[in-house]
């Protein structure tokens, strides 16, 4: 088989990682302020391996993979659902709740059903500590009924306990770690952002189903389509094994 | 093909939903029953390296691929909104109108924990629940005396042609956390780490809810909410369960390649 085959095969290795990354975003269709991911793929070219000019369009395309490249994630708001339940909380706008884990971690969210822990601080599930604007440590909620304002002012009654804290991070400082968290790169600074928080509310995942079927869709003609590139090449192989050389009587 | 396990990760998380739903609904009658609500997270991500971590001028990129594994379900959270009250007019029956829980006492001596007031009095003028549990206050009702309860909990008997009769105070607890209650069914729950220790108090003080006597408070199961949340998940699940679908395919025609 000649060389074109492999070109071929990263495109149907891209068909199988993309459907991955599908079924993680439908998997997760309902988890709260879960954000879809989609790889990125890039075309590598190592022309120089055969001594082509890569500014040719024959260098260009002369064993072009198709490489995974990174995850974008799209970060866009998804929709803002009541449940009514007092520590459950939403941000409209860009940005993320700032969590903070025993060791002093740094977490970010857009997951906010939250709870007041027995220590009276407001906490994730898995106990990690919701944190003020401008680094002033977790929330002390104390016992009883609160507000949250849009501002994200925690009010029990006219006393104001903190601010909430919403944060900006950039996409490459963040990376996924399940739970609905990312974990922020040591080296980032996180700056307060205006993003205005609504108590008894959640955002739903903004996982669109219909992108997610015409992708599904696309991926199974693709890696057909593939398939059908393996099949030419091998039915030209054959071609070139049984008839070159043969003189026809 | 990860794509496989993954997409019925999240045929498994709407199966677990719509079990919620279904006990949800089918408490909608449930003197005080509390509805759970299904919270799900993302799993973990599996870290692929796409390079060297340099750019070609040599400067630092991030190129650390995250690959998803599904999801799972994180809890099944107790929402303790109040429910409506109903009032039916059993003088034993009290309500709480606002937070709280009453205490009772099982037969071992291990206090536990309700909302669901349907009390009734038994053979020695005992005031206990539908279980049989006395209250831990242990309120006993003189035999032929009908009863009475303030909403701060004062238990008030009288016999007739008598002078009415203070026979004891019925006091609610509460907890900083009721969502971490442990639920033992029949309406009963029973303090953990998570809920923290009960605080006692009388009703109607600051954080405690007032009583209502001759009322039951009734479920906090809104119908059209669940309707709408067993709409989702069945299309949920047959949207993933096309994941499961696609990836077969291509896998099929992995089989047709030689």
């Amino acid at each position: 088989m000649g060389r074109e085959i492999y070109p071929a095969m990263s495109g149907g290795i891209r068909a199988l990682k993309t459907l991955d990354s599908v079924a993680n975003n439908l998997a997760n269709l309902n988890t709260t302020g879960f954000k879809a991911d989609r790889p990125t793929f890039k075309l590598e070219a190592p022309a120089q391996s055969r001594n082509l000019d890569p500014n040719t369009a024959e260098g260009r395309l002369a064993n072009a993979y198709a490489v995974l490249d990174g995850v974008s994630t799209d970060y866009s708001q998804g929709v803002l659902r009541e449940t009514g339940s007092m520590s459950d909380l939403a941000i409209r706008g860009e940005g993320f709740f700032h969590l903070r884990d025993a060791a002093g971690k740094s977490f970010v969210t857009r997951d906010g059903s939250f709870h007041v822990n027995v220590e009276g601080f407001l906490v994730t599930r898995d106990g990690l500590q919701v944190q003020q604007r401008g680094g002033g440590g977790g929330v002390q909620v104390g016992d009883g009924e609160f507000r949250v304002t849009e501002q994200g002012e925690l009010k029990v009654g006219e006393d104001t306990r903190g601010r909430i804290a919403v944060v900006e991070a950039a996409d490459a400082e963040l990376s996924k770690v399940g739970g609905n968290r990312w974990v922020v790169d040591e080296k980032a600074v996180l700056a307060d952002g205006e993003s205005q928080i609504l108590q008894r509310h959640l955002e739903a995942s903004n996982v669109q189903p219909i992108l997610a079927l015409t992708e599904m869709i696309a991926l199974s003609r693709y890696y057909e389509a593939f398939q059908d590139s393996l099949s030419t090449s091998s039915e030209l192989d054959e071609k070139l094994n049984n008839r070159v050389g043969r003189v026809d009587q | 093909m990860r794509a496989l396990y993954t997409a019925a990760t999240g045929m498994a998380a709407q199966q677990l939903r719509i079990d919620n739903i279904a006990n949800n609904l089918s408490n909608v009658n449930t003197t005080a029953f509390k509805k759970s609500r299904a919270d799900f997270e993302d799993l973990y991500y599996q870290k692929i390296r796409t390079g060297s971590g340099q750019t070609q001028a040599g400067t630092g990129r991030n190129d650390v691929v995250e690959v998803g594994h599904g999801t799972r379900t994180a809890a099944l959270r107790r929402e303790f909104r109040p429910g409506s009250i109903v009032q039916d007019d059993t003088p034993s029956h009290v309500a709480i109108r606002g937070e709280g829980f009453f205490s009772i006492q099982t037969a071992d001596g291990e206090e536990l924990f309700t909302r669901n007031g349907a009390f009734s009095v038994d053979g020695q003028g005992n005031l206990v629940t539908a279980h049989g549990h006395t209250l831990s206050e242990a309120i006993t009702i003189p035999e032929g005396a009908t009863m009475n309860v303030s909403s701060d909990g004062l238990v008030v008997s009288q016999i007739e042609g008598e002078d009415p009769q203070e026979v004891g105070t019925i006091q609610l607890r509460r907890f900083i956390n009721p969502a971490g209650l442990e639920a033992l069914g029949a309406g009963l729950y029973r303090a953990t780490e998570l809920s923290g220790q009960a605080q006692i108090g009388n009703a109607g003080n600051p954080g405690f809810g007032e009583l209502m006597g001759g009322a039951l408070e009734s479920s906090n199961v809104d119908v059209a909410e669940e309707l709408i949340s067993m709409i989702m998940a069945q299309r949920s699940y047959e949207l993933t369960s096309k994941a499961i679908k696609t990836a077969d395919e291509m896998l099929q025609v992995t089989n047709r390649l030689k």
